[in-house]
């Protein structure tokens, strides 16, 4: 899902440079009042694992078709919706930086899809939906396949929306937004079960990393 | 340093460092991607407009050519980054927040 520089129209480029400028301002100002020692090698551990876990590519679509885990919901889960945020755009920028993997010039797009879209729709509905299942265990597990499902979903929803729209695709959003979103919304699932996995794991062996105070909006 | 280092000494992490290096070990195996984003580019014809030369381009260790072992070792470079930069980062929330008026 990383987009690579040359794919978007400058405008596109622009709006989703200042939208991901924007959200990581506040995401920093919240961080900077909850951030404590208890957060930090939880951070430091669930970003380089979704980091590993992002080589590992499964062959399961249609046509051959491969996906990773993008994981911006598992890390949102633990550490709220800014924290997932700011673990996904370290791992984009060093993906962009050092292995050429997503645009320079993109990544205002890619932080925005696989950044903010996946962490606060993945979150949130995880949220929703275990609260809504009284908060126990399997709520939580059930939430967290749906979070990460969804959020990667709505994420590829995104990306075919930003290259959609730009004029150097022939073809337009009616195209590259159900090919993006179809193919995710299948591909997704493995990334909602391994969410779920992860999650149910953590509550059964270490209950406490998932109490952490979140870095969340007000 | 120290600092640092204090964050990882605990079982868990050390354990989940480990697990880490064995995702990226075995990460050959699972290699091939063709992503929907590659089917949609393909559909569309669309090139790549490289503005910028990253030294491990793809994964890779350009020295070591397109090998596993060239792969692997990039990949462990990345880890290795990843931890550092988050470890770094969370010490200076924590240090700005300590710093924050109560």
């Amino acid at each position: 899902m990383h987009i690579p520089d040359g794919y978007l129209d400058a405008w596109v480029l622009a709006l989703f440079l200042v939208l991901t400028v924007i959200m990581l301002v506040l995401t920093f100002r919240k961080a900077n009042k909850i951030v404590e020692d208890k957060h930090i090698p939880l951070f430091a551990v669930l970003t380089a694992a979704v980091f590993a876990a992002q080589m590992i590519n499964w062959p399961v679509g249609p046509g051959g078709t491969t996906a990773h885990l993008v994981g911006g919901a598992l890390i949102a889960i633990f550490l709220g919706s800014y924290g997932g945020l700011i673990a996904m755009a370290v791992i984009l920028l060093i993906q962009a930086f050092l292995f050429g993997d997503g645009g320079i010039t993109a990544l205002g797009a890619n932080i925005w899809n696989m950044g903010v879209v996946d962490c606060f729709v993945g979150y949130y509905l995880y949220k929703i939906i275990s609260k809504a299942l009284g908060d126990t265990p399997r709520g939580k597990v059930i939430g967290a396949f749906f979070g990460g499902w969804i959020g990667i979903t709505l994420a590829a929803f995104f990306c075919g929306l930003e290259i959609g729209i730009s004029t150097i695709f022939p073809y337009d959003i009616a195209v590259s937004v159900p090919v993006m979103t179809i193919y995710h919304c299948l591909l997704g699932t493995i990334e909602g079960l391994i969410t779920a996995f992860v999650v149910g794991y953590t509550l059964k062996v270490r209950p406490d990393l998932l109490e952490l105070p979140k870095i969340d909006p007000p | 340093m120290s600092i640092l280092v204090k964050y990882i000494k605990s079982r868990w992490v050390l354990l989940s460092i480990v697990v880490m290096i064995i995702i990226v070990l075995i990460s050959p195996l699972f290699g091939y991607a063709y992503e929907p984003m590659d089917y949609v580019v393909e559909q569309f014809n669309a090139v790549e407009k490289q503005i910028y030369e990253a030294p491990m381009p793809d994964y890779i260790i350009p020295a070591l050519g397109e090998t596993a072992i060239s792969g692997i070792l990039a990949g462990i470079v990345g880890l290795f980054v990843t931890l550092f930069v988050c470890l770094a980062l969370g010490y200076v929330l924590r240090a700005r927040r300590a710093k924050e008026p109560s």
